[in-house]
């Protein structure tokens, strides 16, 4: 990149926030995948108005805009392919906590617990809970319409937005939405950018739905089955039941066995798999509702089932679920997650082919994830520099899609398509939509100047990752 | 990126521990919010994530030390809270010591670093040495020359900041530091503090093995009085309390400033003092300082597997232990009889070192003995205890950071409105916190003392008044 762009950007933001050194680069240029490229430059902009400028020096330089929160997406979307590494961490200013409309208006870099823990402050409740809360932005859970354990009951990000403030490439400001909780003036913007990868636009504010809190009991069931067909019909009948859990996430023997310095008295060593389910609810209500749970649970055939209200043995619980994702690359340097979700009368049926696929490909495949969405997490345990264990690794990630889409499921329920799910877009996707998302793209981004190479099949750019350290 | 430079080769080699640990980060950036320079500064290349990535592309030759990545390792304060934060147990501190000792290898003439390295062998590790630096310091800071110096050397680069010049910046300035007590400072001090009649202060439940105390030189030369204290802690509790003669500066700053040569003379000549290569080795080694806890738990691995001098520096680590943990071990309760009078509590802030938390995982103990006197009122800071900037000579090396980090630190613990008294559990802590009090403009209204200082105080003061101070 020439000298005259870095100079431009200076001139707009202030040389404090134009990064290039070598070091600048490197650290910018991974997300919480294996994959990893570099920027040409990192830029930090602080207000809608400075974003705007970026964009306008992008547009005449014809210089590709990667916008970044904090680097934890799971599919390599904020990975810059060269060009501008745009990092919204220092717009992390939480404008408006409005109690009597239940509503927050906040910075798009907001880290997500920070957000939660103002909001909880104010006696308020903000639902969206993905396991990264603590580092993750409110902009990246926007752009990718992150979940998380509570989505089973509450939702995912999107159901929260109520309107954004976007950065289109050429240089509008759009404001979507509004301030109410109903809003059919015109054509729904809002959720046209939830969950469109950076690609569409660049979320400056958010005005995010609150709710009151909730009910201030908690409970925690915990069930152990097994085998994962008993544990598939558990799912399915919790789910259905009026009683159901606000959380219904499961693990498997494997995740079990890689947690088991964390593993609660609760699981016996040895089983299958496991349910692990959050509930809330009147200090009244909440025995009766454990024990009508732990009844549909035996009656699924689980080995288990115990409700527990000891509030430190409920957090033993989760801080277990919470350690897994991370925790499972504790057996080998290179954790590739994959977010298959299935409609959840398919997930016995999932599971079993997962089971296949482990032992087919020989690959280190460990199951856990958002059970009650029919979100999974297969993840594969492996080491990126073992060239036949990542041929046998690709192998089973082209089974574990075409597994899940001959359920009638999706390649991701929330972790988004990125860099490293574009491949199997054109099999998840009915041609006649994808081109009609193509259409859209080039409308609000006709030179392709927002996170070009991403979440389509084959982009301009598809051939530059191959110059980097990407799939 | 820039070429591998010629040598590149050997450094890899030098590098392959840390490069295989590194590749284990899985870069999910859980530790994002345990690092204090993450916070204060905000960028990548100042995280945990953000240095383990660097350190695996300088392995890689994919980018140079110059370029950024001895920047971002000397700006790493080595708190270690990104490894307890770290779900996959990468171990960062190796990571870390190993990437600095090859920095260390490539500035090993420059000026800055021959100093560095000058001041901490002959200075910094001798007690009465470093008191009377200390005190020449000092007075040279509250001089107008002096002041007009250190303005000067703040513009410096920071790599070049005489470390000797700066480190005044982290001295009690109004009070002076200690003067120092003559001949082996710690132990003419511990001498006197054996007073008669002290054992009626604490309730002796068991009979106690001896116990050896560490004195340090931070400690020894700059709060002597605490060692002072942790003698009579002990000797109240029962213990046969040694100091024994010969023992040196525990290497921990060394070990962490690149010099690990001097770190393993230092060992090898603890070893000695201490009886672990020849005689009747000591049951414990009582420890004050979190620091040097820390090192000598992991000072292990400068001795090949299967040496004499291995098996003594494991013998000696496993019978190290911090004090807080030997007393609540020891089933002591402070024997008081103190009475509240109807007197607020007093209000503790505990500021733990970094060390003593994340390396050898003692958090709850110190926690528990200061609960156990009446009348105190104990509590974390609201950042629960993450690292005050201190940072062995952290604060010296790279004071604007250091500042910031004590800053959001002091407000952390004036969270609940300024404590009566702040208690740590290192000297380089101490040292910090009475910056920070003065920082805050607090001086004169809290206090700072360590752990055993701290509890030996008011009972103390408590005996004469039979009711809690103040
Ligand atoms: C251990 C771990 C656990 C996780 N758990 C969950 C979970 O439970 N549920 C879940 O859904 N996800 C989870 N994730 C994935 C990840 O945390 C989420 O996708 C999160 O929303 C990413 O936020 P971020 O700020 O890190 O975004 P980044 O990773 O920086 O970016 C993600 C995408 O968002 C885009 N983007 C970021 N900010 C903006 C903006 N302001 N405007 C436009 N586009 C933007 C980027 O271009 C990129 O495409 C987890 C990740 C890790 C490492
Ligand atoms: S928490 Fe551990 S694995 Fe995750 S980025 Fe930090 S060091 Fe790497
Ligand atoms: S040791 Fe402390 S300062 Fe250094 S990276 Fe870890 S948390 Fe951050």
């Amino acid at each position: 990149m020439s000298e005259t762009i870095a100079r431009e950007l200076r001139s707009v933001l202030g040389p404090d926030h134009v990064l290039s050194s070598p070091a600048d680069l490197v650290t910018y240029g991974y997300d919480a995948t294996y994959v990893s490229h570099l920027p040409d430059v990192v830029v930090f902009p602080n207000s809608t108005e400075q974003v705007r400028q970026v964009l306008a020096v992008a547009r005449a330089h014809h210089v590709p805009v990667f916008t970044r929160g904090s680097g934890t997406g799971l599919s390599g979307g904020s990975v810059p392919l060269g060009g501008i590494a745009l990092v919204m961490t220092r717009m992390n200013r939480i404008l408006e906590i409005d109690r009597d409309n239940l509503l927050a208006r906040v910075q798009a870099g907001v880290v997500t617990a920070d957000l939660q823990e103002a909001v909880r402050a104010q006696g308020l409740f903000y639902p969206p809970d993905p396991g990264s809360a603590r580092i993750s932005t409110i902009g990246g859970n926007v752009a990718e319409n992150a979940g998380g354990p509570r989505s089973f009951h509450y939702g995912t990000t999107g159901r929260y937005v109520l309107g954004l403030e976007v950065v289109l490439a050429d240089g509008t400001v759009l404001k979507t939405g509004g301030k109410t909780t109903k809003n059919v003036t015109g054509y729904d913007l809002t959720s046209l950018f939830v969950g469109s990868e950076g690609t569409l636009g660049i979320v400056t504010e958010v005005t995010l739905r609150l709710l009151p809190p909730p009910p201030p009991a908690r409970g925690t069931l915990v069930a152990s089955f097994a085998d994962l067909a008993a544990l598939g019909r558990a799912i399915g009948a919790l789910a259905a039941h009026p009683a159901r859990p606000t959380s219904l996430e499961m693990i498997d023997r494997h995740c079990l066995a890689v947690v088991d310095d964390y593993r609660p008295p609760e699981i016996p060593a040895g089983v299958a798999g496991a349910l692990l389910c959050e509930v809330l609810d009147w200090p009244e209500a909440l025995q009766r509702r454990l024990r009508e749970l732990e009844e549909v649970c035996r009656e699924a055939g689980a080995v288990t089932a115990a409700g527990v209200s000891d509030v430190s043995a409920q957090r033993r619980v989760w801080a277990m679920r919470e350690a897994l994702s991370p925790a499972v690359a504790r057996i080998k340097p290179t954790k590739i997650s994959e977010d298959a979700t299935v409609p959840i009368a398919a997930i016995p049926a999932f599971l079993a082919d997962l089971e296949e696929i482990r032992a087919l490909r020989r690959v280190n495949l460990l199951v856990f994830g958002h059970a009650g969405d029919g979100n999974l997490h297969p993840n594969i345990i492996c080491d990126e520099r073992d060239a036949d264990e990542m041929r046998r690794v690709q192998a089973a990630i082209d089974d574990i899609f075409a597994a899940a889409l001959a359920r009638g499921g999706t390649l991701s329920g929330e972790h988004g398509i990125g860099l490293l799910k574009r491949r199997y877009m054109t099999r998840a996707v009915p041609a006649e939509t994808l081109a009609a998302m193509r259409r859209l793209k080039s409308l609000l981004d006709p030179h392709n100047l927002l996170n070009p190479g991403k979440v389509f099949p084959d982009e301009a750019r598809s051939q530059r990752q191959k110059g980097g350290r990407t799939a | 990126m820039s070429a591998a430079a010629p040598h590149y080769g050997e450094t890899a080699a030098r590098l392959a521990v840390a490069h295989t640990e590194a590749t284990r980060c899985i870069h999910c950036g859980f530790c994002l919010p345990a690092c204090p320079t993450y916070q204060v500064l905000g960028l990548e290349k100042h995280s945990p994530r953000g240095r383990i990535q660097l350190v695996k592309a300088w392995t890689e030759g994919r980018v140079a030390p110059g370029e950024g990545v001895a920047e971002a390792l000397d700006l790493c304060l080595g708190c270690r809270a990104c490894e307890t934060a770290c779900p996959v147990d990468v171990r960062y501190g190796l990571i870390l010591e190993t990437a600095r000792d090859e920095l260390a290898h490539h500035r090993a003439r420059q000026p800055g670093q021959v100093l560095l390295k000058a001041v901490l062998r002959h200075v910094a590790a001798h007690p009465r040495r470093l008191a009377l630096a200390a005190r020449l310091t000092a007075r040279l800071v509250q001089s107008a020359a002096g002041r007009q110096l250190l303005r000067a050397a703040a513009h410096w680069p920071d790599s070049w900041l005489p470390a000797a010049l700066t480190f005044a910046r982290a001295l009690p300035a109004q009070s002076g530091p200690p003067a120092p007590t003559s001949r082996p400072a710690a132990v003419s001090g511990l001498e006197s503090a054996a007073r008669p009649g002290e054992h009626n202060t604490w309730v002796v439940k068991h009979a106690k093995p001896r116990a050896a105390l560490f004195t340090g030189c931070a400690q020894a030369g700059l709060f002597p009085q605490v060692n002072e204290a942790t003698a009579a802690l002990l000797r109240a509790a029962g213990f046969d309390v040694l100091v024994p003669a010969g023992q040196v500066c525990c290497g921990a700053l060394h070990r962490h400033q690149g010099d690990p040569g001097h770190a393993r003379t230092l060992l090898l000549r603890n070893l000695r003092a201490f009886g672990f290569l020849s005689g009747e080795p000591p049951e414990m080694v009582v420890f004050n300082a979190g620091g040097c806890l820390a090192w000598i738990h992991e000072a292990v691995g400068v001795f090949p597997p299967g040496t004499p001098e291995r098996a003594a520096a494991e013998q000696l680590a496993a019978r190290a232990k911090d004090i807080a943990a030997v007393l609540l071990e020891h089933g002591w309760t402070p024997a008081c009889g103190l009475q509240n009078g109807g007197r607020r509590p007093l209000r503790v802030v505990y500021q733990p070192s970094c060390h003593l938390t994340h390396v050898c995982g003692v958090t709850e103990a110190p926690l528990k003995v200061l609960r156990a006197l009446p009348g105190v009122a104990v509590a974390l800071p609201a950042d629960g205890g993450a690292c005050c900037g201190s940072a062995g000579i952290y604060n010296a090396l790279h004071p604007q950071v250091s500042a910031r980090v004590l800053e959001r630190k002091m407000a952390a613990i004036a969270a609940g409105g300024p404590p009566d008294v702040i208690v740590t559990s290192n000297p380089g802590c101490h040292l910090q916190m009475l910056a920070g009090v003065r920082q805050a403009g607090l001086a004169g209204q809290v206090t700072v003392k360590q752990l055993p200082e701290f509890i030996h105080w008011y009972v103390a003061q408590s005996q004469k008044t039979k009711s809690p101070p103040g």
